[in-house]
């Protein structure tokens, strides 16, 4: 029990800590990171049949692992290793959260 | 006279809009929905508009735009060599009007009264609005070299740098030119719209004439030192068209980098005569700072740059000829509640791209939105990337990520570049492909 109770408190520590962080460095929207990714890969992530990804829907945990994974450069990449060096643990789960949402088929189709 | 009464009529009621979104609060306009009016339809513009109605189907946006369709310049150098044609860089509206409900005037701009916040066309529609968002492209500083006139482009030696007839009169004089023949490119020193397009287009040029004219040459003249993607690009001419690397961007270069007796492409920067300071056009010749006149069966001269001559006529421009902007909104410093995006604003680390038109364009509407409901701004992000082609299947690229720190644009430290030198076949054959989506991609992006 006692345990349970500072493992909680740990995470709610750690929680709080990284809002803190995202607070003070970065406050920008998911929204408005996936509008600067649109020209490659879609309109909120709509994209059908091209050579980059569609990012709409994709669930958030693949996100944030793939980009990641280009930013420490342990997935194979062209180009996407050099854009993924620009953001921070927060901000790519803030683009993940974001993508995630767009399951509607997209205003833009 | 009634005309002139209904549109004062029209005018009250644009001054009841502002009243109402005072007072219907954060969404809600009230009956009269507050009126962003975009001059330019370009991609900027286009973006803007589209952006905007995405981000709230209530505020009523009017781009007003002198052609029905508008006529991309990316991919405009792949006319000159029939990849595509002038058809292909054509766009429609269609979309940003029956899928977004963005309003369209076709005519020129007379006059914009930034007290009154209106805009007067030549056909006599006048529009007021709350927001103005202008995007009005480049314009070209003719007097920096000396017999270039727009006429001289028009007939003789085309700059082809917004698509249109040049693209056209360039491809002909190319097809049209000795088996043996040179086509002399000359540069434009920084800040120019499209930063990589003269290498892309000798990189296309070469690709062609190693298929259809294989003793022609092409010697590029350049103001500067080097140029974007300069390394990728130059080592793409080493392995596709016999191109010789100068000492000066040797480094980090890898093993298969080779001499060569004689190639398609030659390089001339700024320290060896590679600025051109005039044309003869009876001759075909150019003259350089260093007083060498340079003779060509094709002479393309893309002129050193400024903003868009709607940008001069609002009194928006600096000394420098580009309009300076509050990075966060895009505002213009000279007047207020007129936000500039694309080529003539200054962007700082942000080239002058569509990519980063489009991405400017979404900064400023979603700002925009924030002001129209006044709510507080949020923190902006921008983006730029491009692939080029050094042939059909070798694709090289650059991209960053911006940021605002301390009033300027920056690029995020750590972050973007070019293609690696030491990418493998796979990666360039990939970034060519990336290029062919792309195109698509952020047409879609822009203007459906």
């Amino acid at each position: 029990m006692n345990r349970k109770l500072l493992l909680h408190s740990v995470v709610l520590a750690g929680s709080l800590c990284a809002v803190g962080t995202a607070t003070a460095e970065s406050r920008i929207s998911g929204e408005m990171m996936a509008n600067a990714c649109a020209p490659c890969h879609g309109t909120y992530g709509h994209l059908e049949n091209e050579y980059m990804p569609p990012l709409a829907g994709m669930p958030e945990q693949d996100f944030i692992e793939g980009m990641k994974a280009f930013r420490e450069g342990t997935r194979p990449a062209t180009i996407m290793d050099r854009v993924a060096r620009a953001f921070s643990d927060e901000e790519i789960e803030a683009m993940a959260e974001f993508y995630a949402q767009q399951t509607d088929g997209g205003d833009n189709e | 006279m009634s005309e002139i009464n209904r549109r004062e009529f029209i005018k009250l009621l644009g001054a009841g809009a502002a009243l109402g979104s005072g007072l219907f609060g954060s969404r809600a306009f009230g009956a009269a929905a507050p009126h962003v009016v975009v001059i330019g339809g370009g991609t900027g513009g286009a973006t803007a508009a589209k952006y905007l109605k995405l981000a709230d189907q209530n505020i009523r946006v009017t781009i007003v735009e002198r052609n029905k369709e508008y006529v991309r310049c990316y991919g405009s150098n792949e006319v000159l060599t029939d990849h595509c044609t002038m058809d292909d860089l054509v766009i429609g509206y269609d979309a940003l009007k029956d899928k977004y409900g963005i309003e369209f005037v076709f005519d020129e701009v007379v006059g914009v009264d930034p007290e009154k916040r209106r805009v007067d066309t030549a056909g006599g529609t006048r529009l007021d609005y709350d927001r103005l968002i202008v995007s009005p492209g480049i314009d070209y500083r003719w007097e920096a070299i000396d017999g270039f006139t727009p006429e001289v482009a028009e007939t003789t030696i085309p700059h082809a740098w917004k698509a249109g007839p040049q693209t056209e009169l360039l491809r002909r004089q190319i097809h049209a030119m000795p088996e043996d023949g040179t086509v002399v490119i000359a540069a434009p020193p920084n800040p120019y719209r499209c930063p990589p397009a003269p290498y892309e287009r000798a990189s296309l040029l070469a690709e062609w004439f190693k298929a259809h004219k294989p003793r022609a040459k092409i010697l590029i003249l350049d103001p500067k030192e080097g140029f974007t993607k300069d390394q990728p690009f130059m080592l793409a001419w080493n392995r596709l068209y016999g191109f010789n690397i100068p000492a000066s961007h040797m480094e980090g270069m890898p093993d298969d980098v080779r001499q060569h007796d004689s190639g398609f492409i030659e390089w001339v920067p700024g320290t060896e005569g590679g600025k051109v300071t005039g044309v003869d056009p009876k001759t075909n010749t150019v003259h350089t700072a260093n007083l060498d006149s340079i003779q060509g069966d094709v002479v393309n001269v893309i002129p050193p740059q400024k903003a868009g001559k709607l940008a001069f006529k609002m009194g928006l421009t600096n000394a420098q000829g580009w309009c300076d902007v509050d990075r966060n909104t895009f505002e213009s410093r000279v007047h207020k509640r007129i936000h500039v995006i694309g080529d003539s604003c200054i962007a700082d680390a942000m080239p002058k791209s569509g990519y980063a038109a489009n991405s400017q364009a979404k900064v400023a509407a979603a700002q925009i939105v924030h002001m129209l409901r006044d709510e507080p701004l949020e923190e902006p992000l921008f983006a730029n990337t491009c692939f080029s082609r050094a042939n059909t299947e070798y694709g090289v690229s650059i991209a960053a990520v911006y940021r605002v720190r301390d009033g300027r644009i920056v690029s995020t430290p750590g972050s973007g570049g070019v293609s690696p030198l030491d990418a493998p076949p796979m990666a360039n054959r990939l970034e060519a492909l990336y290029q062919e989506s792309w195109m698509r991609a952020f047409v879609e992006d822009t203007f459906a």
